[in-house]
This record gives C-alpha cells, sequence and structure tokens, in this order.
C-alpha cells in the first residue's frame, strides 16, 4: 500500500496496514483513531477561522496537517480536499473557501463515523 | 539507537513513535516542533533524527539549518520524514545536508525501510539507508559532495548496496574491507586524491579487477588507465540511475 485513493472515504486496507505496524500494541489502532477524530476536529474549526480572517499561511499549514493525517488514517477523499485548499491557501487565493470548507467538514463528519464504524466490534 | 521524532501531526508522530519504539524497540523522544527538537537535542544529543517539515513555530528546513551549523550536530543523521507531494522541496534539503528521506504515510514499505536504516545506524556502518537485504551488487561511492552521495544513495539504494565514504583514505580502507565490484570515485578527495586511490584499488587486488569509475560533472574525461569509464553526475536521482545503469551495467537507456 502507498496511499489511499482519493475518492476512498475510509481505506480498510490502510487500517489493516496500521494493524499490521502496530502488531502486539493492540491498542494502538484504536487510539490512533481517537486522535484522528479529535484533531482533526479541531483543525476544521481552526481553518474556518483563520479563513475568515483571511489567514492564508495559517490556513495552508493546518490543510497541510490535516491532509497529512487524512493519508495517514486512510482518508483519502478528506486528503484530497485538504490539498486543494493548501494548494489555494498557496496561491493566496481563498475564494471557494466558504464551500471548501463546507465540503471538508461534511466528509470529516462522515469519516468519522465510519472510522467509529470500524472501531465497533 | 536514541531517535528523535519532530512532528506537530498527532496522528504521525504517535504511529512513528510506537512503531520505532515498541516494534524496534528503539528509545525515543519526541518534539512537537522545531524549536521543542532543538531544545531536545541540546539537552540529550539523539543518535538520529525523524523530522518533518512544516511545523508550526519552526520548520524543518530551519532545524536542519541550525543543526548543520553547528560542528556539534554537522554529521548528525537527520532523516526528513516528507510527503510525496513536498518532493520538490528534496534539492534544497540535500543542499542543507539531510542524510535521508523517509515518505509519510508510514507503510509496510516505508517502515522496513526505516527499520533497516535504523538498525544500520545501530551497527555504525555508513550509508545504512542503502543496505536493502538481499542487494547483489556492492558499490561503493567516495565523494565528499555530500548532496550527490545522498542523491546516488537514493538512485542506487533500492537494489544495490552502496557504500560511502568522504576522503580518500576512508575509501580505501572501506574497500579493503568489503571489496566492492563497483567503485565510483568523486574529484577533489581529501586525504587521499582520487587518482592516488584509484591506483591503490587497481594494485591492491590485480587478479581479481574491481571497476574504478569516475564521477564527474559533464564534460570531463577519464584517464583509461585508471578509470573503466566517467558517470555524470546529477543532482537529479532518476537521470543519475539511468547514466549509470546505461554506462556500469549496460543497460538500454
Amino acid at each position: 500500500m502507498t496511499t489511499s485513493p482519493t475518492n476512498t472515504r475510509l481505506d480498510a486496507a490502510r487500517l489493516y496496514e496500521l494493524r499490521e505496524l502496530a502488531g502486539a500494541d493492540t491498542a494502538l489502532l484504536r487510539e490512533l483513531v481517537q486522535t484522528f477524530i479529535d484533531d482533526a476536529a479541531a483543525r476544521v474549526s481552526l481553518l474556518s477561522e483563520a479563513a475568515a480572517r483571511g489567514d492564508v499561511a495559517t490556513v495552508g499549514r493546518l490543510a497541510h496537517t490535516l491532509g497529512g493525517s487524512s493519508l495517514g488514517i486512510g482518508a483519502g477523499r478528506l486528503a484530497a480536499m485538504c490539498r486543494t485548499i493548501e494548494t489555494q491557501a498557496g496561491a493566496g487565493a481563498l475564494t471557494d473557501a466558504p464551500e471548501l470548507l463546507a465540503e471538508l467538514a461534511a466528509e470529516l463528519a462522515a469519516v468519522t463515523r465510519a472510522l467509529r464504524g470500524a472501531m465497533t466490534p | 539507537v536514541r531517535i528523535l521524532v519532530v512532528e506537530d501531526d498527532d496522528l504521525t508522530r504517535s504511529l512513528v513513535t510506537r512503531y520505532v519504539g515498541n516494534r524496534l524497540g528503539h528509545e525515543v523522544v519526541e518534539a512537537r516542533h522545531g524549536r521543542e527538537a532543538l531544545q531536545a537535542i541540546e539537552l540529550r544529543t539523539p543518535d538520529v533524527v525523524l523530522l518533518d517539515l512544516l511545523m508550526p513555530v519552526m520548520d524543518g528546513a530551519d532545524v536542519l539549518r541550525h543543526l548543520r551549523a553547528d560542528p556539534r550536530y554537522a554529521h548528525l543523521p537527520v532523516i526528513v520524514m516528507t510527503a510525496a507531494a513536498e518532493r520538490d522541496t528534496a534539492r534544497a534539503l540535500i543542499r542543507l545536508g539531510v542524510t535521508d528521506f523517509m515518505v509519510k504515510p508510514l507503510t509496510a514499505e516505508t517502515a522496513k525501510r526505516l527499520a533497516t536504516t535504523l538498525a544500520g545506524l545501530q551497527h555504525g556502518r555508513p550509508s545504512a539507508a542503502s543496505r536493502a537485504p538481499g542487494a547483489r551488487r556492492r558499490v561503493l561511492l567516495v565523494d565528499g559532495d555530500t548532496p550527490f552521495r545522498v542523491v546516488a544513495r537514493q538512485a542506487l539504494g533500492e537494489d544495490m548496496e552502496v557504500l560511502e565514504a568522504e576522503t580518500g583514505v576512508e575509501g580505501f580502507r572501506l574497500f579493503l574491507d568489503v571489496r566492492p565490484e563497483i567503485v565510483c570515485l568523486g574529484e577533489g578527495l581529501s586525504l587521499l586524491q582520487e587518482r592516488r586511490l584509484a591506483e591503490r584499488i587497481r594494485d591492491a587486488h590485480p587478479d581479481s579487477p574491481t571497476r574504478v569509475y569516475l564521477c564527474a560533472w559533464r564534460g570531463t574525461a577519464a584517464d583509461s588507465a585508471l578509470y573503466t569509464d566517467v558517470i555524470p553526475k546529477s543532482l537529479d536521482a532518476a537521470a543519475f540511475r539511468r547514466d549509470f545503469d546505461r554506462i556500469v551495467l549496460k543497460s538500454p537507456s
């Protein structure tokens, strides 16, 4: 596995790979999922605040970090959305930010539900 | 091996630290941004730093710049953890003195490579990152040009065992230790100049001659009495590999 496909909400193969990487550390996957859910929600809030005040540097950095952790957990579509926002921030243009951030928040909510579902025995 | 993991993203940092600490059994210290990293290094120098690039407070490139400007840390191995999209910055990092790259996120494949790298560092061998198990060809690269060595290691390390030396003397010692099939010498070697090194290599084992190549920027002619051929240097790993395959392995380009 290299990276999750950009059209995949949650890549089951990536979750399996994380389980394999954890080995005997059986609590790790659950902790990673919880970390992702907590951090991602906070970052989306901070992204909205930064976009509202036109702080493109912060938007770019937050989108970059959220994109990285999205890839790490197997949320390919969310990662792709973050890349779009990061690219726009890099170009200094956040004209589509309200729509993109609304889509991002909706996708994150769906990923969070999928992750919780995947963690349910 | 004592490893400092510098990463602002909690998920990535947790995954890397737990893998390196619990699975590989190394000692791990964490930092959330560049300034914390420099403080941790001052407190106790790690054996290797795994460094994220884009971080708040102080980013990875600044950390690397600080380390390389300080004689105490000029040779501290620093592996930059980078997303594939950040590969464009690789050249700048190579010039800053990065030791190696690890593509994020951590996957089974990158984890295996990281484990090999860290195991190599544990045994104190040069170019540990490049020694893949089962490698068939052994290449000794002697060049004081660190950016080029990093590129060459990336270009060849996947399927060859690459051993590195910065000076002619170190290169000759490694040559006697490992008897590589292929030796690549850079220009302007210190302590033992490349022509002298090539002569010593030629005279060391006359019955099983090693192929010795000169790695030079384009336009340099080789002395055919000493060198098998010239391999053009490049800071583009793919371009260097193409030339290496064509000239050394005699593969069609």
